[in-house]
């Protein structure tokens, strides 16, 4: 597999009144080819605003201080606007939250869609409406080619979504941005969706960067996941190093307020507290004032990521060699028992530092 | 879209037959008759009261009156003996309709323009001076802009013509007084809707696809931003109609407003009626085109007004 992208010690700041936040503090990974990479994290934790850098739209004030993002090895925060119109929308293209906003209301669903594939080739109207026809009847749109002249409005949430990454996929582009697509959805249609970007990856080859805040979405869908908080990504792994080896405080928090068959408490575990303003970013281990199981060099020293396999590594300094050993909550010494069984032979996980840049 | 329109027609001659009934009565509950010369001996008051129609019963007054109107005849004028209203209004309208379409067309349309470029360049000096000028437009009333413009433009520069009806050159400096307002308030209204609109998703979503800043605005900010700028048209439209009396004064314009003002001065009740009439089915027609626009403009509206 080769890297499509990699995204490296980037650091963002916005300007707003109040003062200057540091929305990404130092996000660094990368995303292979033809796989699903999830970020995951509560709101205001940074997702939105790296997939937003990644496409080129940034807000106006928000300003990339350090860092590279590279897209097959060359700089996206170095392209002109020439260059980021023509890698949007066809080299990499995204999926929004909100589908009941996210079409133009004044435009027929076909026009939208063949809009897309006519900014970017050069195509008649007519063959650009047939192709936006086959791409709308692809993503499950039924009767597609009589309904090009519709309006959004005339088709539900579930079947804008549809639209919506029908707009996204017609150019088949290299990586597909899915900003919480499924959000605004009920269950049964986000299943549906979820579905549908699957057969789609297969179909049209892609890379798929997929932000949730659900993790049972993120177990259905992806390879990997990166667990963000205030700005920083704080674990990172394969899907079930995250799920059944977690060794973030904060991802045991996240996992224990994921409901599941197998639990049955009566109440779902919540993580106390609030996340820290990124105006003035703390000392340390950012989630160190929400976590029971912070230690003293939480507060003082920012933890480097430590390697706890060659795909998994994780910031946290429960990790550190020196660290007292910690009673896991229930539900996360659960997970680390069906952890075993997968892997019977692991070994004590094999600690490395690695340099926190 | 054809069942909503007839609908529509029906409301709006249901409309013009209570203003044409209320202008009526009101008419007649004014103190005063339009010969209230002093020196009239009683016995000629009497002979000018019958040959109007003046001494018959209230009721048969209307009945003559709504028949005159349904046939286009608006009576004779008072103030004009032997004139017809019809007549009067006829020879008057042309240049008051001129300047009044005028204004509108450009007031709008720079409006659209000057509120598009300030919304693109949000919290920029562009932005700024955008605000400006449309603050002042709004709180200036146009006889203030007329009387500089006369002074500068045809005064001292000798550019347009000082005033007088005399060509297209004469209604220019008329029409720019007269459009300060709508401009200034569509570019109110359309700075605000399209900062809305640029900051949507759609409107994200079109970037992701790869417009162009230009391509954006063009395809899907300028047309969901005018939405509400077809609605201000209609009330607009009502603005520049009594605006236009000032401003025809100042340009000394022999256009509908000044012979309005007039006949009201006199009693000169056929000409009221008329005038009355007349500027309400602009207004209601107007209301009609705008209501008719917005299907155009929004699709929503289009099918909730049809399936009605």
């Amino acid at each position: 597999m080769s890297k499509i992208l990699e995204v490296n010690n980037l650091e963002i700041d916005f300007h707003t009144y109040a003062g200057e936040v540091h929305a990404i503090r130092n996000v660094s990974f990368d995303l292979e080819k033809g796989e699903t990479l999830a970020i995951v994290g509560e709101s205001g934790s940074g997702k939105s605003v790296t997939l937003r850098t990644i496409m080129g739209l940034l807000a106006k004030n928000g300003e990339v201080v350090n860092g590279e993002v590279l897209f097959n090895g060359e700089d996206i925060l170095k392209k002109s606007n020439k260059e980021l119109n023509d890698m949007r929308g066809n080299d990499i293209s995204m999926i929004f939250q909100d589908p009941m906003t996210s079409l133009d209301p004044t435009m027929p669903i076909g026009k939208q869609v063949a809009e897309v594939l006519r900014i970017h080739n050069s195509v008649s109207k007519k063959s650009a409406m047939e192709e936006a026809a086959r791409v709308l009847e692809l993503v499950g749109i039924k009767d597609a080619r009589n309904r090009l002249k519709d309006y959004p409005h005339q088709f539900s949430g579930g079947q804008r979504q549809r639209i919506v990454i029908a707009i996204a996929i017609i150019n088949n582009p290299q990586i597909l941005i899915a900003d919480e697509p499924t959000t605004a959805l009920d269950v049964t249609i986000q299943a549906q969706i979820i579905d549908l970007l699957k057969e789609l990856q297969t179909k049209i080859d892609t890379s798929i960067i997929f932000i949730t805040h659900d993790l049972g979405v993120v177990a259905g869908i992806a390879d990997r996941v990166a667990v963000m908080y205030a700005g920083k990504i704080v674990e990172f792994g394969t899907v079930d190093e995250i799920f059944y080896n977690a060794q973030h405080p904060y991802t045991w928090g996240l996992l224990e307020s994921m409901p599941t068959l197998e639990t049955n408490t009566k109440r779902l575990h919540a993580i106390p507290g609030t996340p820290p303003s990124l105006l003035d970013p703390p000392v340390g281990d950012a989630f160190a004032p929400r976590n029971a199981y912070a230690m003293q060099i939480d507060t003082e020293q920012e933890p480097p990521f430590f390697q706890v396999s060659p795909t998994h590594k994780a910031a946290t300094w429960l990790l550190h060699p020196d660290a007292p050993k910690v009673e896991l909550p229930p539900e996360i010494a659960r997970r680390r028992e069906i952890w075993k069984k997968m892997n019977p032979e692991t070994k004590k996980p094999q600690t490395t530092e690695k340099g926190a840049d | 879209m054809a069942k909503y329109i007839v609908k529509r027609v029906f409301y709006l001659l249901l409309t013009l037959f209570i203003i044409a009934s209320a202008t009526f009565f009101l008419m007649k509950l004014m103190p005063g008759t339009p010969f209230n010369n002093p020196k009239i001996p009683a016995e000629q008051l009497a002979a000018l009261r019958k040959a109007n129609g003046l001494d018959k019963p209230v009721i048969v007054q209307y009945g003559k009156y709504l028949l005159g109107v349904l046939h286009g005849d608006f009576g004779t004028s008072y103030q004009f003996a032997g004139q017809s209203v019809s007549h009067l209004i006829a020879s008057r309208v042309a240049p008051s309709l001129q300047i009044g379409a005028q204004a509108m067309v450009v007031g709008t349309l720079l409006g659209i323009l000057l509120g598009a470029i300030a919304a693109i360049r949000a919290n920029s000096w562009v932005d700024s001076v955008a605000t400006i000028f449309a603050i002042l437009g709004r709180s200036i009333p146009n006889f203030v802009f007329a009387a500089l413009m006369q002074y500068w433009l045809a005064y001292k520069w000798h550019i347009f013509p000082i005033a007088l009806w005399d060509g297209f050159s004469s209604s220019i400096l008329p029409t720019l007084a007269l459009a300060m307002a709508p401009l200034a308030q569509t570019a109110r209204f359309m700075r605000t809707e399209m900062v809305d609109v640029l900051n949507s998703d759609y409107i994200e979503l079109a970037r992701s696809k790869g417009e162009s800043e230009w391509q954006v605005v063009a395809k899907h900010a300028l047309r969901n931003s005018m939405i509400p700028i077809v609605t201000i048209i209609g009330p607009m439209a009502v603005d520049l109609m009594v605006g236009s009396l000032v401003v025809e004064n100042i340009f000394a314009i022999p256009g509908i407003g000044e012979q309005f003002v007039r006949s009201i001065l006199t009693n000169d009740y056929p000409t009221i009626m008329g005038l009355t009439m007349m500027y309400s089915v602009m207004l209601v027609v107007v209301l009609l085109i705008v209501d008719i626009l917005y299907g155009f403009i929004d699709p929503r509206i289009r099918l909730a007004g049809g399936s009605k």
